[in-house]
């Protein structure tokens, strides 16, 4: 089936792997639905109605605030994947005193919980520039979506499976630097999605970093607040946006060498055919 | 923190993001890390002159 661009980018938001089942890569197409439907339910079923208590904007009962209760597009960076969120938003129950109350507790594993359900909405990105790219029935020996995938959970792992190695490594390693810099000054608290929330959206672009922390510095007890807390949080997150660049990078990188390795066949056989 | 950690601070925390910032237009490690220096000593320059044009706007309407 042929689908454009922007509608293969589309139906991966909607249903991830939607895509790719019909632009004939079935077996690719499960792995995205299961990477992004998996780990959001496997999150979801840790936090619960505890998820919402990190949206970005508390919804209203009502007038037009209260479109969020279903279309839960500020909670971050979940939303992506967006026929899950729906799907969480629909089964959220009325804000009742008990509820809101609820919300405030902290679950056990609840790192975890935040992880996963939010590594699901930067996974459903990444398979949607993959369907995105397929969809332009243009190949590659490194699909470009994979070298930012790459570079996500390794900074600058992209590069240098892209053929960069020594850019990738440097990139990579002002990347770590930055992070573990923030975890330092903030004696390890910096990466906390519930107190810390939004700063947590540019942390979570930090895959690698992101997932160590979360699993062992997460659970950690506060025995006394780090004195330069704030600029540990800050650092992380800067962390964060610098992946981001690495990640589009790493994208480009990949998809300029597909651009040159055709404009070497293509000269070669033009070669051959004189 | 007194000033001289600020700075202390400062200085490799914009290095590290020049690196990357660097790094989009270059393709070898080495020239990332060179390009990244003299940007930013530029910041580091920039940084003074803004600090500067505050300290002087304060000197002249705070008294």
């Amino acid at each position: 089936m042929k689908l454009t661009t922007r509608s293969a980018a589309l139906c991966t938001f909607l249903v991830p792997g939607l895509a790719h089942f019909l632009l004939g890569r079935p077996l690719r197409g499960v792995i995205a639905f299961a990477s992004c439907v998996g780990l959001f339910v496997a999150g979801y079923a840790i936090l619960q109605d505890r998820i919402w208590f990190v949206e970005m904007i508390t919804p209203g009962e009502t007038g037009l605030s209260s479109w969020l209760r279903l279309l839960p597009i500020t909670l971050l960076p979940e939303s992506p994947n967006f026929g899950c969120s729906v799907i969480a938003g629909l089964m959220r129950e009325a804000d009742t005193p008990d509820l809101l109350r609820q919300l405030r507790m902290p679950r056990d594993y609840e790192h975890l919980g935040f992880l996963l359900t939010g590594s699901s909405g930067i996974l459903a990105c990444l398979w949607a520039a993959d369907a995105h790219w397929l969809a332009g029935e243009r190949r590659a020996s490194l699909p470009p979506a994979w070298a930012a995938a790459l570079s996500w959970i390794m900074p600058g792992a992209g590069h240098v499976a892209a053929g960069q190695k020594s850019k990738g490594m440097v990139m990579g390693a002002a990347v770590w630097i930055m992070f573990l810099l923030g975890l330092i000054f903030s004696s390890g608290h910096a990466v906390d999605r519930a107190h810390y929330a939004a700063w947590w959206v540019g942390q979570s672009f930090c895959g690698g970093p992101l997932i160590l922390s979360s699993l062992l510095t997460g659970d950690m007890k506060f025995s006394e607040f780090p004195a330069y807390m704030d600029l540990g949080v800050a650092l992380c997150t800067v962390a964060g946006f610098m992946n981001v660049i690495v990640m589009v990078d790493a994208y480009t990188v990949a998809e300029e060498s597909d651009v040159v390795r055709s404009d070497v066949l293509t000269s070669d056989a033009e070669g051959v055919s004189k | 923190m007194s000033l001289l950690i600020r700075i202390l601070i400062f200085i490799p925390v914009i290095y590290l993001i020049m690196v990357v910032y660097a790094g989009q237009k270059e393709t070898a490690g080495l020239a990332v890390l060179r390009v990244a220096g003299r940007k930013t000593v530029k910041v580091l320059l920039w940084t003074l002159v803004l600090i500067t044009g505050m300290e002087l706007i304060e000197f002249i309407f705070l008294p």
